[in-house]
């Protein structure tokens, strides 16, 4: 009871000093709630600043665990693509692996009404989006029935799209993928090449500055074979379903947990269906793999700023409590004349400071938060890139309090020892 | 049984490379329950000394204290500051009320540190207690915003509302008029009666000491019972006559004994201390107090 009363006081009392003095205290504060607002918001923006890396990677390398296997002849024999394409899917099949994709990178021939460009291309299987996280800004990715259209399906980059004038999706508009005219006045369709169909547009970061597109690998194969035809060539060789040297990679997303024992089955299966004298190799290629935390780094980088900006905070605050406690010798001299204890006089002290940071630190916290959140800032940390933008990091938050709380511990000390070596009578009589 | 008894006590300080320097020199007090006493004294004569041994915030260098007749030094640092909330009331010359609280809020701090049932009710506590002292309407008001004697008056409330057994006035009217200071020692002295409490009235002024039953001089550190303030040192028959009737004789002759043993031997010595001009030693004993 009595510990009750005593902890119930000595926080009326420190929150009476708070009220009192509060323009001394808000001045005071005003260091303790910039550095615990920057803290947060360097912890918060850490955080995102991981997930847009994290996203970043997942786009170029996938989500962990992505195995990127390829198969090659030991024995300087020709390996094809259909060999691998047929032994992929049957282990795709057999182990019921969901996301699983083919990737080849390659050029497109496209005319832009300034003039035909070699756009960048990446042809893969419908789970690639999925697998490598492929934000969308206009449209859908690719269904599956995509695969059976016989005009391609294609997903194409801003800028892509602001080369052929923003045209609405809903429109259907179509590019002539290795047509060589520009699109005819009347149809608005360019002439020569085939036509493919636009059904989607991907972000672009800021640093972009060249068309990309994205297209269905079974659509690629179906229309290389076509274009072939028109040309009066023969049909693309049955070993060259792409239409030229590359191979595509191999990708499958799976559960982390067995990604190692699935490598293994994988090499296994293939190296059995492809025969003799094929090496093949599967190799995890994500982020997770890069060394026990690969954002330590920049978790080290973040904690250190936060931690001098809050020094800073502290010191200030220090410096304060100090030069105020000395003015307020009368005021503890009155209270011990009272039946204040030098405990409880300590311990008000040491409250008040920790009150009024812990305000200091959740006004901080609050300003942090709508910092963080504002879609300017989100768009600067994120340069449109980050899919799934974290919420507030509740651990920023607690670590933005809770360094609050031992800042104002630490700043109080001082000068809670000060009051406690005050001389009673010597404070109230002069 | 005595409520604060003073034994022999002396306070030495010893000054950063000087010779020790006695402030309170052999002093016996006993101050029963309702009792009423005065001690007059000039400025470095050992006052805030012996203010703080009585408010039991400093312990002597040689001698006993003894509160309800249990010596001082066997309680802990802080059983000696529960016990001066529980048991002491001060009131001092500049008031002290903390700036920037109400009236209430003023009254209200001692209960702060008192426990249980009085720390719930201190806000109705404070409100009766402020009534009691006729500022029921100035509740809410800044210390700023009350007269001297309103502020006052509100230091007499707050060193009353833990209902104190000894009331310790360091200077009570020194900084009101005449008819205020007045005023405000006849509210002491009635409430005072009205609860039983013990007051002691440190000051320098002859006309306040004289309202008490008892009177004492404080003069270089020496506590001498006189019959009047204004006049000097009483003769050891009439300290003898003085007494309290619960205390016994052996006080004043413990007191005489006291002074006797530091070779001052009573009116003569302080009358012959009094005549002396302050030297060094003077001047530095007032810069302790």
């Amino acid at each position: 009871m009595g510990a009750v009363t005593s902890m119930v006081g000595a926080l009326l009392e420190a929150w009476q000093e708070v009220r009192v003095h509060r323009t001394r205290v808000l001045l005071s504060l005003v260091g303790v709630a910039v550095a615990v607002c920057s803290l947060t918001t360097v912890v918060a923006l850490g955080a995102i600043v991981q997930q847009a890396t994290q996203e970043l990677s997942e786009r170029q390398s996938g989500r962990p665990a992505s195995l990127s296997v390829s198969a090659y002849r030991t024995d300087g024999g020709e390996l094809t693509a259909p060999q691998i394409d047929a032994a992929w899917n049957e282990v795709v099949e057999r182990y019921g692996i969901t996301y699983a994709s083919r990737a080849l990178p390659l050029q497109q021939a496209v005319p832009f009404p300034d003039g035909i460009v070699q756009v960048a291309t990446q042809a893969v299987d419908q789970p690639y989006g999925e697998m490598h996280r492929v934000q969308m800004s206009e449209g859908e990715w690719f269904t599956d029935l995509d695969a059976q259209q016989l005009a391609p399906r294609i997903i194409v980059s801003e800028i892509f799209w602001d080369r052929m004038g923003r045209p609405p999706l809903e429109t259907h508009p179509v590019v002539a993928l290795g047509g060589q005219g520009v699109p005819n006045a009347a149809s608005g369709i360019p002439s020569g090449g085939v036509r493919a169909v636009v059904v989607g547009v991907t972000p672009v970061a800021s640093w972009e500055t060249e068309p990309t597109m994205f297209m269905l690998n079974d659509q690629l194969q179906a229309m290389q074979k076509a274009t072939a035809g028109e040309r009066g060539e023969a049909a693309a060789s049955p070993n060259d379903p792409y239409g030229g040297p590359s191979m595509p990679q191999y990708e499958m997303w799976v559960p982390p947990e067995i990604a190692d024992q699935l490598t293994d089955v994988v090499k296994r299966d293939l190296r059995a269906a492809l025969g003799t004298g094929v090496e093949v190799t599967a190799d995890r290629r994500d982020w997770a793999t890069y060394g026990d935390d690969p954002f330590l780094v920049t978790k080290m980088v973040v904690i250190g700023i936060a931690v001098l900006v809050l020094l800073l905070g502290a010191l200030g605050l220090v410096n304060i409590a100090l030069v105020t406690v000395k003015q307020r010798v009368r005021e503890i001299g009155i209270r011990r004349s009272f039946g204040a204890t030098a405990s409880r006089v300590f311990f008000a002290v040491m409250l008040e400071s920790v009150v009024a940071t812990v305000v200091a630190g959740a006004a901080g916290v609050i300003v942090s938060i709508l910092v963080v959140q504002s879609p300017l800032v989100r768009e600067v940390i994120g340069q449109g890139m980050v899919t799934d933008f974290p919420p507030f990091p509740v651990d920023a938050a607690i670590t933005g309090l809770v360094a609050a709380t031992v800042v104002g511990a630490i700043a109080g000390l001082l000068p809670a020892l000060v009051a406690v070596r005050v001389k009673v009578i010597d404070a109230i009589r002069y | 049984m005595s409520l604060l008894s003073l034994r022999e006590v002396t306070r030495t300080v010893i000054p950063q490379d000087q010779p020790a320097l006695t402030i309170l020199n052999g002093i016996d007090l006993q101050i029963e329950p309702g009792d009423h006493v005065s001690i007059v004294g000039r400025s470095g004569s050992g006052k805030s000394t012996l203010l703080n041994m009585l408010g039991l915030l400093d312990l002597p260098t040689s001698g006993e204290i003894l509160f309800d007749d249990r010596p001082v030094r066997s309680y802990s640092a802080a059983q000696r500051d529960r016990l001066r909330g529980a048991a002491i009331g001060f009131v001092f010359q500049q008031f002290n009320l903390l700036p920037g609280r109400t009236a209430l809020e003023n009254v209200t701090m001692p209960l702060l540190y008192a426990s249980g049932r009085t720390f719930w009710r201190r806000t109705k506590i404070a409100t009766e207690m402020l009534a009691l002292v006729g500022l029921e309407h100035r509740l809410h008001s800044m210390p700023d915003r009350l007269s001297g004697g309103e502020q006052q008056r509100v230091a007499i409330a707050r060193s009353l509302v833990r209902g104190p057994r000894l009331i310790l006035a360091d200077e009570p009217t020194g900084a009101l008029d005449l008819d205020t200071g007045q005023s405000v020692m006849e509210l002491i002295d009635e409430v005072a009666e009205r609860t039983g409490a013990a007051h002691v009235i440190i000051t320098h002024d002859p006309t306040i000491a004289r309202r008490a039953r008892r009177h004492f001089r404080l003069d270089r550190g020496v506590l001498t019972p006189v019959d009047d303030p204004s006049l000097e040192p009483l003769t050891r028959r009439d300290r003898r006559e003085m007494a309290p009737a619960s205390a016994s004789a052996d006080a004043a002759t413990a007191a005489d004994d006291g002074l006797a043993l530091l070779g001052l031997g009573g009116a003569t010595a302080t009358l012959e201390d009094e005549d002396r001009p302050a030297g060094p030693a003077d001047r530095e004993r007032e810069g302790q107090d």
